[in-house]
């Protein structure tokens, strides 16, 4: 008898708490702390899989592939991304599963939804994902592979990179700031709220649409396993992993960025930098091994800051970056469509334009592996000491948050 | 004790929360501003300035994907 209710009682607590856990990982949003170091984690463990995070270079691809099936002859942009079917290129796929990774998670906590915007959200939206094409092919790549990725993988082109990507954000959040200040002289005070507002109780049917969600990329994974592709199913359900990490903790690199300087506030920006301090140890330790030695190393030069800096105010006009808005358009943003589409047209055309690919010509510096020129200590030293000055700047910017107020 | 309602639907980071920064600023103590969003890193930064700010605040799931965020002006 005794031992029937003790059964019972654990039963009755493992149940409590398993409906805890799912409540806190699927329903409430994640600490910001808890995605930034999911996010380097997962991100060493698809390096050592196959390649770390970086999402505009195969957009850059679809766009291209768009020109050729509209008859106009190009190339991909960036010589590792030749044009090709999404379904049979493995770095397209890792899009797809940020996309569904976002849509599925976004179902499973209740919060997707079609967002409709007026004009001016549009034209952002349109103009961002321009600016953030452009911007792509000049840094290279983009802010995730191109700063947060290349930092940690010791390229030049990374800490470069950030003080473009930090000018361009602060220029992008005057632009929203000035259109806010218009918004504000419209608002209707008089609008007071009837009653308290109604809260649906109903039983959501999405938490189970996005449990089909998962399922179905696991089943399109095991297909590509099954036909003898099984880098492409693994690097989609890492995709998968980064749109559920990136839209449960809400990370936002574009927020990253924009907050420092327009509101002083860098809180974002400090658990990135620790996410690249523990990211860095495991890609140099990788590197040091021989592994890769080369990987998500890029072109430096003045075009590291010049791209950034454009690339910056697209990704605040559009509401995040590369990776953000792949994020967002499973959450159900149209914006976030639309600066897809404009953003991979104009990376796409690149080649049509310049005449050469990334990295090629008169505009590129040659790519600058921190290790070669300055040792594994040096270069150790180097980005570590990039990441505490980045920390120390953050703290003297706040710092005059204070002095003002 | 006024309520006002600010309507930030369809509004993308980081607009909502300089808009509700804006109007806490105009508000008098004891009063509610109720600030509707969709975006679902609204419903996390505006609660969380509001608390840090030491508001009393509430977040109402109004239907999927979107929020009332209930701020109580207390100082």
């Amino acid at each position: 008898m005794v031992e029937k209710t003790d059964t019972a009682s654990r039963l009755a607590y493992a149940g409590q708490s398993l409906k805890g856990v799912w409540s806190q990982l699927f329903r409430q949003p994640w600490p910001l702390g808890v995605g930034v170091m999911a996010m380097a984690i997962t991100n060493l463990f698809m390096f050592m899989y196959a390649r770390a995070l970086g999402v505009f270079p195969q957009m850059a691809m679809w766009g291209s592939g768009l020109y050729n099936l509209l008859g106009l002859k190009t190339e991909s942009p960036f010589a590792p991304f030749p044009v090709q079917p999404l379904y049979r290129d493995m770095h397209s796929l890792l899009n797809v599963g940020i996309i569904l990774g976002a849509l599925g998670s976004a179902l499973l906590a209740r919060e997707f939804k079609l967002r409709r915007e007026d004009g001016v959200g549009y034209l952002l939206g349109a103009v961002g994902g321009i600016l953030m094409g452009i911007g792509t092919v000049l840094i290279p790549p983009c802010n995730v592979g191109g700063f947060w990725v290349a930092t940690m993988a010791l390229s030049l082109s990374g800490p470069l990179s950030a003080v473009g990507l930090l000018l361009g954000a602060y220029v992008g959040g005057r632009i929203l700031q000035g259109h806010i200040r218009k918004a504000v002289l419209e608002i209707d005070f008089g609008r007071a709220a009837v009653g308290p507002p109604v809260r649906r109780q109903s039983e959501s049917s999405q938490p189970i649409r996005g449990i089909l969600i998962f399922l179905l990329v696991l089943a399109l994974a095991l297909i590509y396993y099954l036909a003898g592709m099984p880098k492409h199913g693994g690097l989609l359900l890492f995709g998968l992993l980064f749109g559920l990490i990136v839209q449960r903790s809400r990370l936002c690199f574009a927020a990253a960025f924009r907050e420092i300087l327009t509101t002083r506030d860098g809180v974002v920006m400090k658990w990135v930098l620790l996410s690249m301090a523990v990211g860095t140890l495991g890609f140099t330790l990788l590197k040091a091994q021989g592994y890769q030695p080369q990987h998500m190393v890029f072109p430096a030069g003045w075009h590291n800051i010049a791209g950034g800096f454009v690339f910056g105010i697209g990704m605040v006009l559009a509401g995040g970056c590369g990776l953000g808005i792949l994020v967002r358009s499973g959450e159900g943003y149209t914006r976030s469509w639309l600066a897809i589409i404009t953003g991979m047209l104009t990376a796409g055309a690149w080649v049509h334009v310049y005449g050469h690919r990334v990295g090629e010509g008169w505009l590129y510096g040659r790519p600058v592996y921190l290790p070669e020129v300055l040792g594994w200590g040096g270069a150790l030293v180097f980005v570590y000491g990039f990441l505490l000055l980045f920390y120390l700047f953050i703290l003297w910017v706040e710092g005059g948050k204070h002095e003002r107020a | 004790m006024a309520e006002y309602v600010l309507d930030a639907l369809g509004e993308a980071c980081p607009v909502p929360l300089i808009r509700t920064e804006k109007k806490m600023k105009e508000l008098k103590v004891g009063d509610i501003l109720i600030v509707q969003v969709d975006h679902s890193c609204a419903m996390k930064n505006v609660p969380e300035w509001a608390r840090k700010q030491g508001y009393n605040v509430e977040l109402e799931e109004v239907e999927e994907g979107r929020w009332d965020i209930i701020i109580e002006k207390t100082k």
